[in-house]
């Protein structure tokens, strides 16, 4: 027997250890991926050298238990010779494999030579034992050490047939990294796609981990078959049902897979949770970047052959090979899309139902797109939920609310009108209803400010306006020092005496006036400082209801000390019931105007009692 | 607050969260605010507050940043066993980088909010570096180049911390110093681990494919610049706060000849930039939408279809706007706008690089 020759690694092993735990690797389990990567390099590098169509690559993975639980890795692959256990193992970042097979560099994916010391996330010692397919090789048998340390030595007897194998004790703190339950979740997790067997030993017990093939490795006899298997697999994948399902194929860069639509519209902010194989083995569950923006309804699982992983082999290189896959699955995408609205407008209708927010990001940005669904898309409306055709049988003109607080002062009213106003507040919904006339040219769109809904609204008749202007001038008087304006119409419904309504521009404004007024000296200036448009549009308005008996006899007040707590009252209460916050000034109105009032009330009551006495 | 007000106020901040990044989600947690006021309810109204600012900053919505923010301050100050001031630093720090692009906050507001800042991070353990990486920006936005340089060499010395930005929002702004300076070769060596995907966050490489666009054309990398300009707009064109790197990317187009797409990005993002308050982004873009405009009048097209802010922008009819008229106003409100900011910040750097930038797009 040779003897052990110690030798040292020529990087920093204690460097590269930390580098892995910290700042590489997403968590321990990676060293699982690594060994099962190792393992099926090897036995690529095998199959191809062999060339031998009846070898089956095996991976066994034997598990002891105990206080101090041991993993033995093995694969029948192509081994190692002593002079490619030195290249392979001491220099960090070469490519990994063999010499006399580089040309076929790109049936490996371990490009990285850091992929056997991940072992030392979880062990002090990592002893390989590996017999080299080459002829006349020996065996050998290798023990690094977590402190730098090598040794290597020829074994008396090759071994009978070639390949690797990897043991593992657990250090003290990665015992959790052993249990059995989170070895096979592993596993299966990271090698349920990888061709080659691989088994999972523990006491008795002997399981085959990867024994389900994905549906796009298979045939089916109908495109009905196939959309069940693939329902199916994804619910066992993602553990959820979805609603539709279609197949992802992007040939110049080896991708085959499944988008699933989802059932339940996701939130905007939601992360992406993509699977993505590389090479049949789990790169990563959340994989971002690989679709659109816009598809955020969509989840995919899929296996590609030809991207390029990153240093920790979590995620992808942002090269061209992946800007190529995106656009290759965004068609993919696209193409469902487009089939849907050709040929099965009940699928269609099923989708937009549920995602329509993503088809309006589609559409807002592709002309094609817009063309084919806006017909289809539903928008908030004062008339309900309708979708354009339904819209356009209130007219030609298409009124929408530039902001979602505007829409929801001026609803009631325009409901009530039997007006459709439609809510363009949504991200999105102004620019496709903005785009509506290069469509249909006949059809006129509109953008709503409270002023403008508010002047369709019907006057009451000449001669009743003429008998209340001077009333409505002290009114507008009045409300002067709240910089709002005052309107009288006539609308439904009749017991709402009035309606406060802000433009956006006027709503910022009472916002900087209010937060002035609890905020200090310093922070008003920078505020007034912000403050840049001009004063036109800026004032609120109320809009007195003609209909409405309260107003009618409102109108008909002449003492000015009865006529200001009225309509200073009735101008809070419209605040209030608009859910417009109050300033200081509006809350002294509001009890001062109440108090006010009461006075009043009371003195009318002791008017009368007298005036009764006096009867009497 | 009833428990069913308080209720409702967070399905508001809920439904904000899950608009995301959008006028919408700023339109709910403004909601959720005044809800929370009309009910006097302080604590909801700064939860609700700490929301809006979250979506506002990374929707375009800057001055409602500002104003939430000294509300937050100013309660956080008088009542600190309620709410905490150490907690809204890194808001402070959001607002004090959008406080430059209004230009009727002075100098002195400017300088004395820093001061503020940096007193409060010393206060709480934090070095000054997020105050001097502040600083340095400010000065070279402001167009104070020596002012810049000198702060970003001590900025350099200072270890991170944990009020530093993230390394990929720092290396960005190392990015944008050397192309700002025309250091392009020094822009492109600092521009590789982000676009080697090394460093990445929220907004980067978003805001770095745009800063580079540039960089790359001047060096004679015409294709990589175009490269960039795909994949970088792409990130950047459905959110408004992204309006200054609309406007590099409508800049790029305009150099590669590309009047069409060009035209389409005027069409689609000059409603934004105008709608912006922050006026140095409506600024940036108003410049090369110019020069569109102008190009698109020797090509003979009478007029442009986009809805334009009319409070903002005169011209503006109801969807179509004649080309002329507007291009007059731009030119006016280019030379208003960059006067504006020239008066405050004590130099013309703002009138000439609207002018050098309008020479080397026409």
């Amino acid at each position: 027997m040779e003897e052990k020759t110690q030798r040292a690694f020529q990087v920093n092993l204690a460097g590269i250890i930390e580098l892995l735990s910290h700042h590489l690797y997403s968590g321990p389990q990676v060293y699982l991926r690594e060994l099962l990567q190792n393992a099926t390099d090897a036995i690529e590098a095998r199959r191809l050298a062999k060339a031998n169509a009846s070898f089956s690559g095996l991976i066994t993975v034997e598990l002891t238990e105990g206080t101090e639980p041991t993993l033995v890795f093995e694969d029948n692959g192509v081994g190692l010779t002593e002079q490619e256990v030195h290249q392979f193992l001491a220099t960090i970042g070469l490519s990994s494999k063999r010499d006399e097979l580089a040309r076929q560099r790109e049936e490996f994916i371990g490009q990285f030579g850091i992929g056997l010391l991940s072992g030392f996330l979880v062990t002090d010692e990592i002893v390989m034992v590996t017999q080299s397919a080459r002829p006349r090789e020996p065996a050998f048998e290798w023990r690094g050490q977590g402190n730098g340390f090598y040794t290597l030595r020829q074994l008396d007897k090759p071994r009978p047939e070639p390949g690797t194998t990897v043991f593992l004790r657990a250090h003290s703190d990665a015992a959790a990294q052993f249990e059995r339950d989170y070895v096979v979740h592993h596993l299966r997790n990271y090698g349920g796609l990888l061709p080659h067997k691989i088994e999972f030993i523990c006491g008795k017990t002997r399981q085959q981990i990867n024994q389900v093939r994905p549906p796009w490795e298979q045939s089916y006899d109908s495109p009905a078959e196939w959309r069940k298997a693939a329902l199916e697999y994804g619910q066992s994948v993602f553990g959820m049902e979805f609603l539709d399902c279609f197949p992802l194929k992007v040939p110049q860069s080896g991708i085959h897979g499944i988008g699933f639509v989802l059932s339940e519209s996701p939130s905007l902010a939601a992360r992406r949770a993509d699977r993505l194989y590389l090479k049949n083995m789990l790169l990563s569950e959340n994989a971002e970047y690989l679709l659109p923006d816009w598809a955020f309804f969509v989840r995919c699982a899929l296996n590609a052959t030809r991207l390029n992983p990153n240093a920790s082999r979590e995620g992808l290189q942002q090269d061209k090979k992946l800007a190529e896959a995106q656009k290759g699955l965004e068609q993919n995408l696209r193409d469902y899309l487009l089939g849907l609205a050709r040929h099965d407008h009940d699928g269609l209708r099923r989708l937009i139902g549920v995602h329509y927010r993503a088809i309006k990001i589609l559409a807002a940005d592709d002309d094609e797109f817009y063309r084919l669904f806006i017909e289809w898309l539903p928008f908030e409306t004062s008339l309900g939920t309708l979708t354009l055709p339904k819209i356009r049988q209130s007219g030609a003109e298409i009124r929408y609310a530039p902001h979602i607080d505007v829409f929801r002062q001026l609803a009631p009213v325009a409901t009530a009108q039997a007006l459709c106003l439609i809510n363009g507040g949504y991200a999105y919904d102004a620019e496709l209803l903005e785009k509506l006339p290069e469509v249909y040219p006949e059809i006129t769109v509109r953008r709503a400010e409270p002023d403008d809904l508010l002047a369709e609204l019907e006057e009451p008749p000449l001669a009743a306006q003429k008998k209340v202007q001077e009333q409505l001038a002290q009114i507008e008087e009045i409300l002067g020092r709240f910089n709002c304006t005052v309107e009288l119409k006539f609308f439904q419904p009749a017991d709402l005496p009035a309606l406060f309504s802000l433009s956006d521009a006027a709503q910022f404004r009472r916002d900087i006036h209010r937060t002035k007024e609890q905020t200090t000296e310093f922070w008003g200036e920078v505020l007034d400082a912000i403050d840049t448009e001009s004063q036109e549009g800026t004032r609120g308005s109320l809009c007195l209801n003609w209909r409405n008996g309260l107003i009618q006899r409102l109108l008909k007040i002449r003492q000015r000390k009865i006529l200001r707590p009225s309509i200073e009252t009735l101008y809070v209460q419209a605040l209030l019931q608009g859910h417009f916050p109050l300033g200081s000034l509006e809350r002294k109105v509001m009890s001062e105007g109440l108090t006010d009032l009461l006075n009043l009330a009371l003195e009318q009551e002791g008017s009368g009692a007298q005036a009764d006495r006096e009867e009497t | 607050m009833r428990p069913s007000a308080a209720a409702e106020v967070g399905r508001l901040l809920q439904q904000a969260w899950a608009a995301d990044h959008t006028p919408e989600g700023v339109a709910l947690a403004e909601e959720a605010v005044r809800l929370a006021d009309a009910m006097e309810d302080a604590q909801s109204g700064f939860r609700a507050r700490n929301q809006l600012m979250q979506i506002a900053v990374f929707s375009g919505f800057y001055e409602k940043v500002l104003v939430a923010f000294s509300w937050c301050l100013t309660k956080a100050d008088a009542n600190p066993e309620n709410f905490s001031a150490n907690a809204l630093l890194w808001k402070y720090k959001w607002v004090l980088e959008h406080l430059f692009h209004f230009p009727r906050i002075s100098r002195a507001q400017i300088s004395a909010s820093l001061d503020d800042f940096q007193a409060r991070c010393l206060k709480s353990g934090y070095s000054e570096r997020a105050a001097l990486s502040l600083r340095w920006r400010g000065e070279l936005w402001m167009g104070n180049r020596s002012g810049a340089l000198q702060h970003y060499e001590r900025w350099k010395l200072i270890k991170r911390d944990g009020m530093a930005d993230c390394a990929a929002c720092e290396r960005n702004q190392v990015v944008e110093l050397h192309a700002t300076l025309g250091d392009h070769e020094k822009a492109i060596n600092s521009a590789r681990r982000i676009f080697e995907g090394r460093l990445r966050c929220a907004e980067i490489p978003h805001i770095t494919h745009a800063a580079m666009l540039r960089c790359y054309w001047l060096t004679g990398q015409r294709d990589l610049a175009d490269e960039h300009h795909t994949e970088g707009y792409r990130l950047v064109r459905s959110n408004r706060a992204f309006v200054r790197e609309q406007s590099w990317h409508l800049a790029h187009c305009l150099r590669a000849g590309k009047l069409e797409v060009a035209a389409s990005l005027v069409r689609k993002h000059l409603p934004w930039a105008l709608e912006m308050k922050s006026l140095d982004n409506r600024l940036s873009f108003l410049v090369p939408a110019r020069v569109c405009i102008e190009r698109l009048l020797k090509s003979d097209a009478q007029s442009i279809r986009c809805r334009l802010p009319e409070g903002v922008c005169p011209v503006a009819r109801k969807t179509v706007v004649p080309l002329g008229e507007l291009s007059d106003w731009m030119a006016i409100s280019i030379a208003d706008l960059a006067a504006q900011f020239d008066a405050r910040n004590g130099n013309k750097s703002f009138a000439t690089d609207a002018a050098n930038l309008t020479a080397e797009l026409s």
